[in-house]
């Protein structure tokens, strides 16, 4: 007869239990992460961003690619920074309908920083989900399956973490970049493509590790005794451990995908340019960057303003992946 | 008595501040050791046994943990005055102490020698020479065998049983007039721990050094120890010597672990377990904290918390009422008919419940 | 049907070794940590086989190697008539509803992003023994029948204590309505009140479900409480094998009298009282056992014979094994090395 020794309810002290909600790994998580000011003024920031991205055509004053019919006739002719007066050539004194002033094309650019944001939004989760399913599956099929199979994934792994990236970048951008395929989405596919070629490597060496620990756990062990189908213990026991290490990798993989884009455009091999009115990823900061830098002397705004944006976005999501780290691991 | 104590904890109250709240890990806790006395501390985890040892210490992490209040004298002198440069001159010196797990307080990348010498030349003044023949004694002296290269070597290239004995090496070094041993013997094999225990009492009868010796082995503790204080929730419950202990424990909580430990040389077909679980340290309550889970409970355990009261010459326990171990079993038997009819209307409940919704 | 074998499991010349590899690029194979070398007994029906030695010396290994977590690297173990060294795919998945495993480490033991009732509720599901909404009707008695109260089946592992997760590990083992379960050190890792607690419930449980029980702890106590026969290991082997009463009134191993006499007794009367045998040094690596006995290196009353030649595990009768050359005479023998 099994004895009722544990049974709350049958006094003060234990009553209490049944009133308390039911608290998952996750939501503990969430609540860590939600004490986390730097953490929660991040995402509020990014969450921002990202709505200024979906909505660019609404938020910006101007066309980002081209100057509107009425100011045409100024094409060639660039304004300064809204408060800054060019007592010389009056025509170049900033206006309050081009806050940022205009650049030497003539484009608005607070309407380019605006559509720049989309690239970077894009250009850093579309890369980061590519190479955490690449990185998971390889690292997941690796670690489990163990062996030969293992030796000879990781052996490769190995050769794409030990590649130059950016060095590799510039080849296939040079190789490919005027190739239709180099050109589809103004070369975002490309970037995409080849940042994530070789950033899995370390996502799946991450997992690997992960999956080897977990092997050895008892509750592994324990589905194992029971019957459980190694599909189901792969995917009910061990995946769902390893995720809280892959989140917090994923929210480092976007801003170094961001700064890769970045710096891409900067040397000129990143996304290409488009006058096209209906492209949805007219302009980069980096490309504005390397445009800046050439009219660093007569328009410093349009380096200041697109180094903040990057550097504001990438510190946002380094802040968003140490706190999301703190909260899933409290341990560190 | 004539001699005042070598250490005396007096209302020691030991706080951890945690994001739900603040932990009330030790509370009001006194005790005395004697010279020359091995006092056992027995708990279970999160009684505030450990607690209680590393803030004689002063090695209380803070923050989160703070000493809240309470005096702990050693030798006339209140610890919890000291600064951190005075404690450095006791730790190691005067007190000593000795953890279940060596490999944690031994520095992996150095040798064994110098770890052993540092403390030395540090409190002793003594040279590097002298310093390393006292080294290579003390390793004899606890039973390593050919000390004088043992002394070169890594933590990691002895056994878990050779690596406590370094540690009780160290802990002796400067014959300290206490040594707080934090289950040494835990983390052993049975035979490891004969022979570490054996060890243990034969230093005790050569340096006449007064040892605290905290553990939930209440085998050990019979074996060790000349007085035992029982601590439960963060509180003494009951003190007294060894002998009057084992033979008359007057506290329930303390007779329900002597009910619930299967011995070697007994025949029990059944053991009386303490049913439950222990308390949570965060909430403040005035009942009783064993209330929950005594088989003696009455109405005034749920309102008053006792205080440590004498109910035998030298042995107080903290129980409002005058019980003893032979009550028990029929106690026990009729809370856990009661409990198992709680159960099953718990459980109609539930199934109410569930046919409900 | 025939008449039912008296033994639920016999295991002959069960042996476990791991290879060692080099560490270089080829990871050639250097040696064999020698786990478990060559093990024989059974267990018979409705009984609990106590297992018991000092970590290292395979205990754990053995209790995986039968339940084929680990395949065996030589000998054969016969559950109820099937081999199981031999069994695979559909065939070992049908066996594991015979033959279940409690662990040591409550913690380590449930999956903490799983809830209690997907814990308990996947052996019923993974084998099919109910369906859609019977089989949380099921975890609810399971839990019901191991002391929880199934109010708190939505709930995640680490809002339980210890004792109440292994009550859950206990739950998960029997959903599957097992004949035979290996117990690996299941209280060891609990506070002593609590342990009495699980002691007293898996000794109920075996009466309501007629469960046969290996039992595999390092506390002699524990287990001479629960056991009706009781083997001790050392370094791979086993050195005696004994009706429980027997093992602790008479021992005839020189290892498991030290073994016993090293088990302090919370009475500090009988302590004064009580002569230990002391063993020297530690416990030889598995990597490389001694030659001959493997305790000879360790044993007070060692003789040439001993370190050259492995003594038989023999019967000493009345079912009362021991591997020792000197079986009969060594009590004597330990007494006068004591004097």
């Amino acid at each position: 007869m099994a004895t009722a020794s544990n049974v709350a309810g049958t006094n003060p002290a234990q009553a209490q239990e049944f009133t308390r909600p039911v608290r998952s790994l996750w939501s503990d998580a969430w609540m860590r992460l939600r004490r986390n000011r730097l953490a929660m003024a991040s995402i509020i920031y990014l969450f921002l961003l990202a709505l200024v991205a979906i909505f660019a055509p609404v938020i910006a004053p101007h066309s980002p690619s081209r100057p509107t019919t009425t100011e045409l006739r100024e094409r060639g002719v660039y304004r300064q920074a809204a408060w800054v007066v060019d007592e010389k050539n009056p025509k170049r004194s900033g206006i309050w309908k081009f806050p940022l002033g205009t650049d030497s094309a003539g484009g608005d650019v607070l309407s380019r920083l605006i559509y720049g944001t989309r690239v970077s939004m894009v250009v850093g989760f579309i890369p980061m989900i590519f190479t955490l399913s690449i990185g998971i599956t390889i690292g997941l099929i690796s670690g489990f399956a163990g062996g030969k199979l293992d030796s000879l994934l990781m052996r490769f792994t190995d050769i794409i973490f030990s590649l130059p990236d950016i060095l590799f970048f510039i080849i296939v951008q040079t190789a490919f970049s005027q190739t239709a395929f180099g050109k589809t989405f103004n070369g975002l596919l490309l970037i995409f493509l080849s940042f994530s070629a070789v950033n899995w490597a370390s996502v799946s060496r991450l997992v690997r590790g992960q999956v080897l620990s977990l092997k050895e756990k008892e509750f592994v062990e324990a589905a194992e005794a029971v019957g459980v189908r190694r599909g189901s213990i792969l995917f009910r026991h061990i995946l769902p451990n390893t995720l809280a290490p892959i989140i917090v990798a994923g929210a480092f993989i976007v801003p170094s995908a961001i700064v890769t884009e970045a710096t891409l455009s900067f040397l000129g091999i990143g996304i290409q340019p488009d006058t096209n009115p209906n492209n949805p990823f007219p302009t980069s900061w980096g490309q504005m960057i390397l445009e800046g830098k050439s009219a660093i002397d007569s328009q410093p705004w349009i380096l200041i303003a697109s180094a903040i944006a990057i550097a504001s976005i990438t510190i946002a999501f380094v802040a968003l992946g140490d706190g999301l780290r703190d909260a899933l691991d409290p341990r560190q | 008595m004539a001699e005042a104590p070598l250490l005396e904890v007096k209302n020691l109250q030991v706080q951890f501040k945690t994001a739900d709240g603040v932990v009330n890990a030790v509370n009001n806790v006194s005790f005395s050791v004697n010279r020359g006395e091995t006092l056992g501390i027995v708990g279970e985890s999160g009684s505030g046994k450990s607690v209680t040892s590393l803030s004689i210490m002063r090695l209380i992490p803070s923050p989160p943990g703070k000493i809240a209040g309470g005096q702990i004298l050693f030798d006339g002198d209140n610890l919890v005055d000291f600064s951190e440069s005075e404690m450095r001159k006791i730790r190691g010196n005067r007190i000593s102490m000795i953890f279940q797990d060596p490999m944690t307080s031994l520095n992996p990348v150095l040798r064994i020698g110098r770890q052993m010498t540092e403390s030395l030349q540090l409190h002793m003044g003594m040279t590097p020479k002298q310093a390393r023949n006292r080294a290579i004694d003390l390793l004899s002296m606890v039973g390593i065998p050919a000390p004088d290269k043992r002394l070169d070597d890594f933590p990691h290239q002895f056994s878990g049983g050779m690596r406590q004995r370094v540690m009780i090496a160290m802990g002796l070094a400067c014959n300290p007039e206490l040594l707080i041993a934090d289950e040494p013997t835990t983390a052993l094999d049975v035979t490891i721990q004969a022979q570490i225990l054996e060890l243990l009492n034969r230093l005790k009868n050569e340096t006449g050094t007064a040892i605290i010796f905290i553990t939930h082995d209440l085998g050990v503790v019979a074996g060790m120890t000349d007085r035992v204080i029982v601590m439960y929730a963060g509180r003494v419950v009951e003190q007294a010597s060894t002998n009057e202990l084992f033979r008359n424990p007057r506290m329930p909580y303390t007779i329900g672990l002597l009910d619930s430990i299967p011995r070697l040389d007994g025949i029990q077909t059944r053991l009386t377990p303490i049913p439950g679980l222990p308390p949570d340290l965060l909430e403040k309550t005035n009942r009783c904290p064993f209330a929950p889970r005594c088989d003696f409970v009455q109405e005034q355990c749920w309102i008053e918390t006792p205080s440590l009261r004498q109910v035998a010459p030298d042995h107080t326990a903290a129980c409002l009422f005058d019980i003893d171990r032979d009550q028990r079993q029929v106690m026990a038997e009729k809370k856990i008919a009661e409990e198992e009819a709680a159960l099953d209307a718990a459980l109609e409940d539930v199934l109410a419940h569930e046919q409900a919704s | 049907m025939a008449v039912q074998n008296e033994n639920l499991l016999d295991i002959n010349g069960l042996k476990m070794h791991f290879p060692v590899k080099s560490n270089g690029l080829l990871r050639r194979t250097v040696g064999a940590v020698k786990a478990v070398d060559g093990l024989s007994f059974s267990v018979k029906r409705g009984e609990t086989l106590g297992l018991v030695g000092e970590s290292g010396c395979g205990k754990s290994t053995t209790g995986r190697a039968i339940l084929q977590l680990h395949r065996p690297t030589a000998g054969t173990v016969n559950f109820d008539g099937k081999e199981l060294t031999k069994l695979n795919g559909e065939a070992m998945r049908q066996m594991r509803r015979k033959v279940q495993i409690i662990f040591q480490d409550p913690y380590a033991s449930l999956n903490p992003r799983m809830t209690v009732g997907d814990i308990v509720g996947e052996p019923i599901r993974v084998h099919n023994l109910r369906t859609g909404k019977e089989v949380r009707t099921r975890v609810e008695e399971l839990l019901r029948v191991v002391g929880l109260n199934p109010y708190f089946i939505n709930r995640y592992p680490h809002e339980f204590s210890g004792g109440q997760r292994q009550r859950i590990g206990i739950a998960r083992a029997l959903a599957v309505e097992p004949d035979f379960i290996v117990c690996d050190e299941p209280v060891s890792a609990l506070d002593v009140s609590i342990q009495a607690q699980i002691i007293n419930l898996l000794q109920d449980l075996q009466g309501q479900f007629g469960l046969t029980y290996l039992f595999i702890a390092h506390n002699l106590s524990v287990v001479k409480h629960i056991s009706d026969r009781v083997a001790v290991m050392y370094l791979g082997k086993m050195v005696e094998l004994a009706p429980s009463k027997q093992l602790y009134a008479n021992p005839m191993h020189p290892y498991t009298q030290a073994l016993l006499s090293a088990v302090p007794i919370p009475d500090p009367e009988v302590e004064k009282q009580r002569q230990r045998i002391i063993l020297q040094g530690d416990v030889p690596s598995p990597l490389n056992p001694p030659s001959g006995c493997h305790f000879h290196t360790r044993c007070p009353i060692v003789i040439d014979k001993c370190k050259v030649e492995d003594p038989p595990f023999q019967d000493y009768g009345g079912g009362h094994f021991v591997a020792c050359w000197r079986a009969t005479e060594s009590q004597e023998q330990m007494e006068k090395k004591l004097q």
